[in-house]
């Protein structure tokens, strides 16, 4: 390999302090005219022998920090997902979660309410409800239960075994509380 | 660096026929001793080389190598007990004589004369020279210097122009003068 020609590189031009004179820049200019900048013959080559080893080396070694931010900060963010949807279906296979009871008195299932957890589709309808629970949904979800208790229509409403109406608006305040903590 | 790092060994012999001329002519033109530098020289890019992977691309590569090199020389100064040799009358002689030559404007700066001026920058304090050396010998900007020193731009400015009008007392006036005419 060629050294490169040591004159090929300059202080670059740019403005010098705004006290500087004419004298000044001049001596400026003079010293980068003539800054010692002699190079051996065959720097780079020795250099280049030398780093060999530790090149590979470095190569080989683990990033410390991540290269690529973005990507890394979306995977974190489909582990986290992943994370909470995993935590959902576990609580959804608690009896007596809050969950379930939503199930058994909201709009997901209200046919099979005895029985919410116990197949396969009755597990996937409970994580879909999950997936979908949203804001306006548990408010809509508490305000019918609400209703239901004040206008005298709790005895219509379809509840898992052995809950009480008062539960269930328990239940609904809680999907509306855990809804606000997910969507800030 | 992140070719380098890939594996592309033409973009790290680029990398090194680039900057290694420039980090041994700033170390030889602090210690003076071709050997050493070529030495710091080594051991510095060997550091690089072993940080390939893990070097994180922010716009600071110069500041950083130039450091590292800088550190590595201070170090081996330290243990070697050298000091940095002041600058005496006799090495100043010469600069007076050829800058009363009555020499045309503008003519190439010859050898003695960059010698003399040089050998003037020797003379100045160590944080004068570091910041002349910086942008003339290794071809910084203020910008990379400051972040070199880790010290403001405006700082680095006011040093760079300190350095000079030392520079012009080391000189003499009427040296300067001719110094800074020649070099415009």
């Amino acid at each position: 390999m060629n050294t490169p020609d040591p004159s090929s590189w300059h202080a670059p031009d740019e403005p010098l302090d705004a006290r500087c004179d004419p004298i000044d820049e001049g001596l400026d200019a003079m010293l980068d005219q003539t800054a010692p900048r002699e190079v051996p013959e065959g720097l780079a080559d020795r250099v280049l022998e030398a780093t060999r080893a530790d090149l590979e080396r470095g190569r080989g070694a683990t990033p410390s920090r991540l290269v690529f931010p973005s990507m890394a900060r979306l995977a974190a963010a489909a582990c986290v997902a992943a994370a909470v949807l995993a935590a959902f279906w576990l609580v959804s296979l608690q009896p007596g979660s809050p969950v379930e009871d939503r199930l058994a008195t909201g709009d997901a299932d209200p046919a099979g309410s005895v029985d919410v957890v116990a197949g396969p589709m009755e597990r996937f309808r409970a994580l879909q409800a999950v997936n979908e629970l949203d804001w306006q949904g548990a408010v809509d979800d508490l305000a019918q239960v609400v209703w239901a208790v004040q206008n005298g229509a709790a005895s219509q409403m379809v509840l898992s075994p052995g809950k009480t109406p008062m539960e269930a608006v328990e239940n609904e305040l809680d999907s509306v509380r855990v809804v606000a903590k997910l969507e800030g | 660096m992140a070719k380098a790092a890939a594996g592309d060994d033409e973009a790290w012999a680029a990398l090194v026929a680039c900057y290694a001329p420039r980090v041994h002519a700033l170390l030889v033109a602090n210690c003076r001793d071709h050997d050493l530098a070529e030495e710091i020289t080594q051991s510095t890019f060997c550091t690089i080389a072993a940080k390939v992977q893990t070097y994180v691309e922010q716009g600071r590569f110069e500041p950083w190598l130039f450091r590292i090199a800088m550190n590595r020389l201070r170090d081996e100064m330290r243990r070697r007990g050298r000091q940095a040799t002041p600058v005496s009358g006799e090495i100043l002689r010469p600069v007076a004589a050829t800058g009363r030559e009555d020499r045309p404007r503008h003519a190439p700066v010859d050898e003695e004369t960059a010698s003399a001026l040089w050998e003037a920058v020797r003379g100045l304090g160590e944080a004068d020279q570091r910041v002349l050396h910086l942008r003339h010998v290794a071809g910084l900007s203020f910008k990379q210097i400051a972040e070199q020193l880790e010290q403001p731009v405006g700082t680095v400015l006011a040093r760079h122009f300190r350095a000079l009008k030392r520079l012009r007392e080391v000189l003499g006036d009427e040296i300067a003068e001719d110094f800074a005419r020649r070099g415009q």
